[in-house]
């Protein structure tokens, strides 16, 4: 070894260290996480804000349903029904989202309204791949054994039981709440900040996700009985905001953290603001769970 | 078994190993075991009245803090293994009471003809630590070690080069981002003119963890503000030390590519952004018939080297940026303390010494630092003069005049603070010099008895306001030592607030190598800073006591 090194002259060393420190700064890397410029249609995004809040008060569990649905299921109105159902019998404590998805169940009528957006896709993609039937959904994007292997997604027979459970005996770690609110009619633009405070320290890395959904319109859909001229949709996806799977707030937070993700959306011209719904829930999100800790909703108005 | 535990007991049995082959080759050869035992124990009493709030004082009202190292060197082996412990801990951050305990620091490390093989965690710097710096500080709770591999290479005395690779140490586990380095220094010359030139390489690799986090954080900036964050960090140095005669100039200069740092901009805002960075560092000096003289140059370009750009405040920093100011220790003087901006500054630092004859020296000093949009972070003057006035009579007597930029330093708004702070120490033998004669037992020797006293003034008319100090010193040499001092809020900022003392009682017992210390203190809130690392730390008010011993 040591005949290398005294052929290593002084200057070889030190052209080495030329090469190594500065040659190097020009290193390429392949990095597609980060969105340099909007793409097409696809400017909803949440982002992390710095303003300062107070601490959200603990809070008691509340419940996501997302209900993967499209208007050519004949059971989804069953479904809708259930999720229903279940929002009456816990007032302010379940929220639904109603994710239209599939080629199969989602695509439109002629001359109707496609209801499946691009993040909803994704998401659904992400979260249980391409459904083979519909309607299904998850509760809180909890794995639950009742098929196997285990999965987020379960019959919506089922929603109820798992719905009462974890309302009950679910402690969330986090708590919600919307600050500085605001929609203006004219622009027709909501904006806030979705403020999630840690009520006690997590190990867990958590992200906040947001959808915009509405509700009390009518349209057509498909059911056991043929297609339903007048049937009034409930928890439609308008939008999910960007980062389709929750943006990331914290890393191993500890108590009392508080986070806050600035929300600013344009409603479509054809939605009624009366009917919509901002529904934020703060999440896992990893290959093992997405499971959601809390979630929070409010209307636009 | 935790995986430190594990690795304790890895090192336990190489020492085994180690030993055994070391006796089959020499019996007389049993190496040498030392080490050194400290503990520090604290007990917050609380005082509205100057502001204590942290936990300490609210809940678990009193800390420990205790650090045991061993040391076992055998034939070119060395194996170190330190266990620290952290109970209900201020130290690592001031805000909370940090809990833990375990193996802090172990190494194995064998030097094998010119090679030498480390494993596991060490201390380390480039040159000057620019670029990189593996060191500790246990009283500010800095640890900045780094766990992984290194060897280097010396094949003669003019010459060495060493390379490293692992992750930061973050108190019991590491930061997830690796590291790797390479330095090598030459000795050479050129007829009576002495070079040390060297040179350095750092890398340091994000985690995806951090990536993810980053990409997150950038996809919430504006389009016209984001970017594409690096992975990697490049960075590299070359530094020269230069020699004749009585002459010395020092010369780095050091560089790093561009990645993702935050900057504090002038409401103390934190911004991401994606920046390449630059130190230049120049000292020279000069010593001649009783003078000395030291100038220093210092510039510096969003140079922030963190293990990961979430590292807050003190922890991760991977280098050491030295200050351009003199470096204070008595009470006033250094009330108003600096470190490097890493986000940059413009400074320049002059010193100049003077002995007019063995009795009397003076020493002169000036700072000034800037931020690179040229606002003045820190000015200083500093005038001191030390007289013998006999045997056992010492005095000094000076003036520092200061300009500190209150909000960079402290975090918190606030106006430019200005002081001039005089001040005088007097020391005083009492008695023969104590002399302990061939075949005479040191304890029947009488003790040295001496006093000393500081008296300084701070004159302000920011932040708190002015203070006065004084302190009585008793030391019966080499055992005992007796202090009280107070510090007083003279003329506060504002004329409704109290004129608060900051009293304090100090009692330190010496037996051969353990000290013993306890003392009563009332610390005023503000920056500490040792070697020029600084940070900012509440009010103090309690007793604290340590006993300390190496073997």
């Amino acid at each position: 070894m040591v005949p290398i090194f005294k052929a290593l002259t002084m200057k070889k060393i030190f052209y080495l260290f030329g090469l190594l420190s500065f040659g190097l700064f020009s290193c390429q890397e392949v990095n597609d996480l980060v969105q340099l410029a909007p793409p097409a249609g696809a400017n909803d995004q949440l982002t992390l804000d710095s303003t300062k809040y107070s601490a959200v008060a603990a809070q008691s569990k509340n419940v996501l349903i997302e209900d993967f649905t499209g208007v050519h299921c004949d059971n989804c109105p069953n479904a809708q029904a259930m999720a229903i159902s279940i929002e009456n019998a816990n007032p302010g404590r379940v929220s639904v989202i109603g994710i239209h998805c599939t080629t199969t169940f989602g695509y439109p009528f002629p001359g109707h309204t496609d209801y499946r957006t691009t993040n909803g896709t994704n998401l659904v993609s992400y979260l249980i791949g391409t459904p083979g039937s519909l309607p299904t959904g998850d509760i809180d994007r909890t794995i639950i054994p009742f098929y196997t292997p285990a999965a987020i997604q379960v019959p919506y027979v089922t929603w109820p039981t798992y719905v009462d459970s974890f309302l009950k005996y679910k402690t969330p770690k986090a708590a919600i709440t919307f600050n500085n609110k605001k929609y203006d009619a004219g622009s027709r633009t909501l904006s806030m900040d979705i403020t999630t405070s840690f009520v006690q320290a997590s190990p867990d890395t958590f992200y906040v996700s947001a959808a915009l959904i509405e509700g009390g319109f009518v349209d057509w859909q498909e059911t056991t009985s043929g297609v339903n001229e007048n049937f009034v949709f409930e928890h439609v996806l308008r939008k999910l905001m960007n980062p389709y799977n929750g943006l990331n707030i914290a890393n191993s937070p500890t108590a009392g953290s508080t986070y806050s993700v600035k929300f600013t959306t344009v409603l479509a011209p054809t939605w009624n603001a009366d009917s919509c719904k901002i529904v934020a829930f703060v999440h896992h999100r990893s290959t093992t769970s997405n499971a959601v800790e809390q979630v929070y909703q409010s209307t636009v108005k | 078994m935790s995986i430190r535990l594990l690795t304790f007991i890895i090192i336990l049995g190489s020492v085994s190993v180690a030993k055994a082959q070391m006796q089959a080759q020499s019996s007389d050869d049993k190496g040498h075991l030392s080490g050194d035992v400290e503990v520090d124990a604290t007990w917050f009493d609380r005082d509205t009245l100057i502001g204590t709030s942290t936990t300490q004082y609210l809940h678990e009202k009193s800390s420990t803090e205790g650090w045991f190292t061993l040391n076992y060197l055998i034939s070119g082996w060395s194996f170190t293994a330190r266990y620290d412990m952290y109970n209900n801990s201020a130290l690592l951050d001031p805000t909370i009471a940090y809990t833990g305990q375990g193996l802090g620091f172990y190494q194995i490390d064998k030097k094998i003809d010119k090679w030498e093989f480390t494993a596991g965690d060490f201390y380390d710097q480039f040159g000057s630590g620019i670029l990189f710096r593996a060191w500790q500080n246990r009283y500010l709770g800095l640890d900045y070690a780094v766990q992984g591999v290194r060897v280097q290479y010396t094949p003669d005395d003019s010459f060495m080069i060493k390379g490293f690779a692992g992750q930061q140490k973050d108190r019991f586990t590491v930061w997830p981002q690796v590291m790797k380095g390479l330095n090598a220094e030459k000795i050479w010359g050129i007829g009576n003119v002495g070079m040390l030139t060297g040179a350095g390489f750092l890398n340091r690799t994000l985690d995806q963890a951090t990536m993810n986090q980053l990409a997150n954080e950038i996809n919430g900036l504006p389009y016209s503000q984001r970017f594409t964050p690096m992975y990697n960090m490049y960075a590299g140095t070359l530094y020269n030390t230069l020699t004749y005669k009585g002459f010395s100039l020092y010369a780095e200069y050091a560089k790093k590519s561009r990645e993702a740092v935050f900057i504090t901009d002038d409401n103390n805002n934190q911004q991401l952004e994606n920046l390449p960075g630059d130190v230049l560092y120049t000292g020279a000096s000069y010593s001649f018939y009783g003078f000395g003289l030291n100038v220093q140059y210092k510039k510096i370009e969003s140079f922030i080297m963190k293990t990961t750009p979430y590292a807050t405040i003190l922890d991760g920093i991977m280098d050491y940026l030295p200050p351009l100011s003199k470096q204070e220790t008595t009470r006033l003087p250094s009330l108003y303390s600096v470190s490097a901006q890493s986000q940059g500054e413009n400074g320049i630092q002059a010193e100049l010494t003077y002995a007019v004859d063995k009795r009397n020296n003076f020493d002169f000093n000036v700072s000034y630092i800037k931020k690179p949009d040229n606002t003045i972070l820190y000015r200083e003057y500093y005038a001191e003069y030390n007289k013998i006035i006999s045997k056992n009579v010492k005095m000094e007597l000076g003036v520092q005049s200061l300009i500190y930029n209150y909000e960079v330093y402290e975090g918190h708004p606030g106006d430019v603070v200005h002081t001039i702070t005089p001040f005088f120490e007097m020391s005083i033998r009492l008695g023969r010099p104590r002399k302990i004669a061939e075949g005479t037992a040191e304890n029947k020797v009488p003790l040295q008895k001496s006093l000393r006293f500081e008296l300084q003034y701070l004159s302000t008319k920011q932040d708190s306001g002015s203070f006065a100090y004084a302190l009585v010193e008793y030391n019966l040499a080499p055992k005992w030592s007796f202090a009280v001092s107070d510090m007083y809020n003279i003329i506060p900022q504002h004329a409704a607030d109290q004129k608060l003392n900051y009293y304090s009682t100090f009692i330190s017992y010496t037996e051969k190598q353990t000290r013993f210390t306890i003392g009563y203190a009332k610390q005023v809130a503000g920056v500490i800073c040792t070697g020029g690392v600084c940070r900012v730390e509440p009010a103090f008010s309690g007793i604290r006591a340590s006993i300390g011993t190496n073997f």
